[in-house]
């Protein structure tokens, strides 16, 4: 189209709004990485083939997490699977938080799995994780094969929630296709450099 | 003692980082204090946010949690649907894309009485409300407001110009003789779990200034590619989107908003309604 047949057009507004989804794509191998841990010991997910392992983007100063973390979600969870070859690692891609951070609120909250310090935000740029927490499941093979929500209860508000991690874990472990692979992350939104 | 426990104290108020007084005040405001029988009025809660700060909209975006209000009326009285205006988006690091409201809003409804007042005329409305807001951080809040209306009513609950501003801003239904525009749907969303193509026409009686698309989400669908396109005076919107395993979207029918500006930079909203099984909305 000509320049100026858009000017007369008046109004262009070609506008292409929410981005795709994550870019780990259930079905798809997940985005390699390596990282650093809250006490600088480096993880590196190729060598973590085999083992089934679940991503979890975490911020200490969101109030979903907090609330999670108040009602031990995710370690209670990461216990139940941990000897089913189960790797628990939360990441934290929070651009002005570090590993120090990440060292106190591990203590402060007792949970054994490492964080991941992710502050540049290549992880979650790679993975597409877009909240906290926004959970990602990857199978023996490397796929992922859960991305979403943790359960399916944004407000908080039910006594008890379908914790869809816990039933994608049981399928994983149980060597079964997930019965619910994709759900809607929600959280606050992963805190970004801008 | 005494002493320690003052200073507990002390540094309990000034650390109490997280537990700042909330960025968000609300207001239980009614378009009249003087109820009659079988009459209709207004409700709401008003909003305000301290600079910088956003709650969010029906549909928060990529991330958040809607704005929340529960109305606990007298019996025989009846509420209606929450009334959202038109949100702002908002574009945050990482191209994480939330919908809501800067600086405040007034979330509505109508109440209609019951043809017979009993009691002694005092009406107490109940409004529990619950938000997110974000700045740099995220906030949960909550409140619950109390107003009375009727015979011995708040006279700060009284707000007739607040709901006549704010009417301004409620998206136009594209059935009202009002609205700006005609809209015509294509495509659906196949409940098998395949993806689909829905498109929506917009023909604008007036080809407004600027356009920008709220588009309809679900926490059972994945909603991709949603575009719009404006030529003149007409706006295509277009999505693809498929059902999630397992999972049921809440209504066939989900809401999306326009909103656009007219040839004064005024901004105004018009109502998308979107049939995931194809219909005529």
């Amino acid at each position: 189209m000509r320049p100026n047949m858009w000017a007369a057009a008046g109004v262009l507004a070609l506008a292409t709004l929410g981005t795709a989804r994550a870019t780990a794509v259930v079905g798809q191998l997940a985005p390699a990485f390596t990282a650093k841990d809250q006490d600088g010991h480096e993880v590196d997910l190729a060598k973590l083939r085999g083992k089934i392992v679940v991503l979890e983007w975490t911020n200490p100063d969101c109030p979903f997490v907090r609330r999670h973390y108040g009602a031990k979600t995710m370690s209670t969870l990461s216990n139940r699977f941990k000897d089913r070859d189960v790797v628990w690692l939360a990441v934290n891609s929070t651009s002005y938080m570090d590993a120090a951070r990440d060292r106190t609120w591990r203590t402060e909250q007792g949970f054994a799995y490492p964080v991941l310090d992710d502050h540049a935000g290549t992880i979650g740029t790679s993975y597409g994780a877009k909240t906290t927490p926004h959970m990602f499941i990857i199978d023996r093979k490397g796929t992922v094969v859960y991305e979403g929500a943790i359960d399916d209860d944004a407000a908080g508000a039910e006594k008890s929630a379908r914790n869809y991690v816990a039933e994608a874990l049981d399928d994983v472990t149980a060597g079964k296709p997930v019965r619910v692979a994709e759900t809607k992350p929600y959280g606050c939104s992963v805190k970004y450099a801008h | 003692m005494r002493l320690l426990a003052a200073l507990a104290v002390l540094f309990a108020a000034v650390s109490a980082s997280a537990e700042d007084p909330s960025p968000v005040d609300v207001r239980l405001v009614a378009s009249t204090t003087t109820i009659e029988a079988g009459k209709q009025f207004e409700v709401g809660v008003l909003l305000h946010m301290r600079p910088g700060w956003h709650v969010y909209w029906l549909n928060p975006g990529d991330a958040g949690l809607p704005t929340s209000v529960r109305w606990t009326m007298p019996d025989g009285f009846t509420v209606g649907a929450l009334r959202w205006p038109v949100p702002q988006r908002f574009e945050q690091p990482g191209g994480v894309v939330g919908y809501g409201y800067l600086d405040s809003a007034l979330l509505g409804a109508t109440v209609t009485a019951p043809a017979t007042l009993t009691g002694e005329g005092s009406i107490p409305v109940r409004a529990d409300v619950g938000w997110l807001a974000c700045e740099k951080i995220c906030v949960r809040g909550r409140k619950t407001l109390d107003v009375v209306l009727g015979r011995d009513a708040d006279p700060a609950a009284s707000a007739p110009g607040l709901f006549a501003d704010w009417a301004k801003r409620l998206p136009i239904d594209p059935r009202s003789e009002s609205a700006p525009a005609t809209l015509t749907a294509r495509g659906s969303v196949p409940a098998d779990g395949t993806s689909g193509t829905v498109t929506v026409d917009i023909d604008w009686k007036q080809p407004p200034a600027s356009v920008e698309w709220f588009p309809p989400d679900d926490p059972a669908l994945d909603v991709q590619a949603a575009q719009s396109h404006t030529d003149g005076g007409r706006t295509r919107l277009t999505f693809q989107a498929k059902r999630l395993s397992g999972q049921q979207p809440k209504q066939p029918v989900l809401e999306s908003v326009v909103a656009y500006s007219d040839a004064s930079g005024v901004r105004h909203g018009l109502r998308v309604p979107v049939d995931l099984d194809g219909k005529e909305t």
